[in-house]
């Protein structure tokens, strides 16, 4: 594949389009985790009194539960990107390739 | 502040406590523990007969590095959670909820929301556009020698440091664990070390983190299912049972009692989260599998094993508060502190529910894991000496095999002077170098990564100089604040109030960056700018990307 093929594939639509959704997808999921992780912090500087609100009859509260809640979604956002660039972008992205390799022989 | 003082030393590092310790002389060499030496020496049986296969395999540079590029996902996935589970996080966090409760839990989100930036933003770019190092990305439409001096030598300031913390620590955690000196210790340590990266390279470090990660989930595992047990499989009885132990009471689950200063959270919170994004030896993996969706496969498998085993850490680390506390006639000393120091809750509690044998594996794993740990380190840091400093440096004259020989003799380089160093930190409060490592890979290698990825802006001009302002600012204010200024030098209060300066130290960098390559209307900065597409297509297409290998 030549260098004037490949700068070609990154300037047309089809190609423009499947990135610009791939790029919504990391951004979004970057921003959110980031958001979440954020207000943990500044809850446990800032706002601490809202941090031991308890939850339920016994001593938890809202802060065990954030963290708890933070193992187990930061997990479960990157298994939904994985999910998402194997299942999705990859096969698009490689027909894509082999739809311009072609119609360029 | 002192609890500042304190966790800072839990992080990452058991060591830290147990060097502030030992010059109170808290810390007593055990009797020799025979069951945690004997698994310990299968272990490295079993890790040196795999450097061996690993050696015949590893007669390329590119093997040495990265194992030819041709390691599974998940074991490589294994070996990333395995960099990040190291000694410290083990006991250190788990001793950092038994004392100081819910504030313990931001060294674990700190690493939980740190990896998936690296998955959205970095893992693929990374791999389609470096060979081995982060150096090679960032340097990538750059002026090479001076972008490559800058951030090999930031890379090298944080692998070194770290190093230091974890060679010191490991001294102190095999005096107390296996009842060996602390000098042999040390030797130890660093031979085995010299051995597994100088011969197996890549490949041989990655199967000695993978095995590691293994054993240490099951050794978590094992513990927390009985911790679980012993509490009748009662979550909430976790909790309840923890205020009625802990001296501090309901407080213990609230915020506020390890680390006082609002603003000093934060500061902890942006170092952990970009720190831990900008550590060289954990980005060079990245280059080990075949391709981008390998590498980002890795880090989903990483994220999973690391979610499930700081779960493990939570349910440990807040049971221990109860159980150590109401059997203080075995844990705790006449003087009221627990015995052998600081960092061994984990320790304790295996004791606790697993007795003699659960306690021999759990130190046999933690003597693996600091192996493990120190291995990745190295290899890290003599891939920077021989790939972007000598092979860029070396110009025409460069060869492979001389390549090969510089690599190999770095390493042992950094063997011998981690012993030295070890040495000399002995009985120093070493807690400022982990903090320096992180504040270093926050300030200047995450923020400088990620531009130079998605800012079509940046110049070298911009690169250099916010890469040395950023290293310069980040050691004055280390020593400036509490760690050195207060802790080592023993002056009466710091003159910058926090333990970590990311804070101050990161706005300091963008600024630097953004405006010095904003302005930068030189030749230099119009090639720059201009290469930004070729670059944009290799990260996004990952074509012209080094093979990986067949094997």
């Amino acid at each position: 594949m030549s260098d004037i093929n490949l700068a070609g594939i990154v300037k047309s639509d089809a190609y423009k389009s499947l990135a610009s959704k791939r790029k919504r997808i990391s951004y979004t999921l970057t921003g959110v985790n980031v958001l979440a992780y954020s207000i943990y912090v500044l809850c446990m500087g800032f706002a601490r009194e809202f941090m031991s609100t308890p939850v339920g009859a016994g001593p938890m509260n809202i802060g065990i539960v954030m963290v708890i809640f933070l193992i187990i979604f930061a997990a479960v956002i990157s298994g939904y990107y994985v999910w998402w660039t194997n299942k999705r972008y990859d096969p698009a992205l490689k027909q894509l390739l082999s739809s311009i390799n072609e119609g360029s022989k | 502040m002192k609890y500042l003082i304190l966790l800072t030393s839990w992080l990452l590092l058991s060591n830290n406590l147990f060097a502030a310790e030992a010059l109170t002389g808290t810390v007593e060499k055990q009797p020799l523990n025979t069951t945690a030496i004997t698994m310990f020496l299968v272990f490295v049986v079993t890790t040196l007969l795999i450097t061996v296969w690993a050696a015949i395999r590893s007669k390329t540079t590119s093997a040495l590095y990265t194992g030819g590029g041709g390691i599974n996902y998940w074991q490589n996935g294994l070996a990333i959670a395995g960099d990040f589970i190291s000694a410290a996080s083990f006991l250190g966090i788990t001793s950092a909820l038994f004392f100081i409760g819910l504030d313990g839990s931001l060294l674990i989100i700190g690493v939980m929301g740190s990896w998936p930036v690296i998955l959205f933003l970095i893992a693929e770019r990374l791999r389609n556009l470096g060979r081995y190092t982060l150096v090679d990305v960032v340097s990538f439409r750059l002026k090479q020698r001076p972008v490559k001096l800058v951030i090999a030598t930031a890379s090298l300031a944080v692998l070194t440091f770290y190093l230091i913390g974890q060679l010191v620590g490991a001294g102190k955690l095999i005096q107390l664990l296996f009842g060996l000196d602390y000098i042999f210790a040390l030797v130890i340590v660093s031979s085995l070390m010299i051995i597994y990266v100088s011969l197996g390279g890549m490949l041989a470090t990655t199967w000695v983190q993978f095995i590691k990660a293994i054993l240490l989930v099951i050794g978590g595992g094992i513990t927390s299912f009985l911790v679980l047990k012993y509490f009748n499989f009662e979550f909430g009885k976790i909790f309840t049972s923890a205020v009625d132990s802990h001296p501090k009471g309901l407080a213990s689950l609230q915020p506020g009692i390890g680390f006082k200063q609002p603003l000093g959270v934060v500061s902890l919170g942006l170092t952990m989260l970009l720190g831990f994004i900008g550590l060289p030896h954990v980005l060079m993996r990245m280059f080990t599998v075949k391709d981008a969706a390998a590498a980002r496969k890795s880090s989903f498998v990483a994220i999973s094993i690391m979610s499930l085993f700081y779960l493990m850490v939570v349910v440990i680390g807040f049971g221990a508060i109860a159980i150590l506390n109401d059997n203080p006639e075995t844990y705790y000393d006449a003087a009221g502190k627990l015995k052998g120091g600081g960092n061994m809750v984990a320790v304790h509690i295996a004791h606790f529910v697993g007795g003699d044998f659960l306690l021999g594996f759990m130190a046999a794993v933690t003597f693996a894991t600091i192996l493990a740990v120190v291995a990745g380190l190295t290899l890290s840091a003599s891939a920077t000496i021989a790939h972007d400093l000598y092979r860029t440096f070396a110009g025409d004259k460069h060869s492979e095999r001389t390549e090969m020989i510089i690599m190999r003799s770095s390493v042992v380089g950094v063997g011998v002077i981690g012993i030295l160093l070890g040495i000399i930190f002995e009985n120093q409060n070493v807690a400022f170098v982990t903090t320096f490592a992180l504040a270093v890979s926050a300030s200047v290698n995450a923020p400088i990564l990620i531009a130079s990825m998605y800012w079509k802006n940046l110049t070298t001009r911009g690169v250099v100089w916010s890469g040395i302002i950023g290293l310069v600012s980040s050691i004055i204010l280390i020593v400036l604040g509490p760690l050195v200024w207060v802790n080592v030098l023993g002056n009466e209060s710091a003159i910058f109030p926090y333990g970590y300066p990311t804070i101050a130290t990161l706005p300091i960098t963008l600024i630097c960056l953004y405006f010095i390559s904003k302005f930068d209307n030189s030749d230099r900065a119009k090639q720059d700018r201009a290469g930004f597409e070729e670059q944009y297509i290799r990260s996004e297409l990952g074509i012209g990307a080094a093979d990986a290998s067949n094997h």
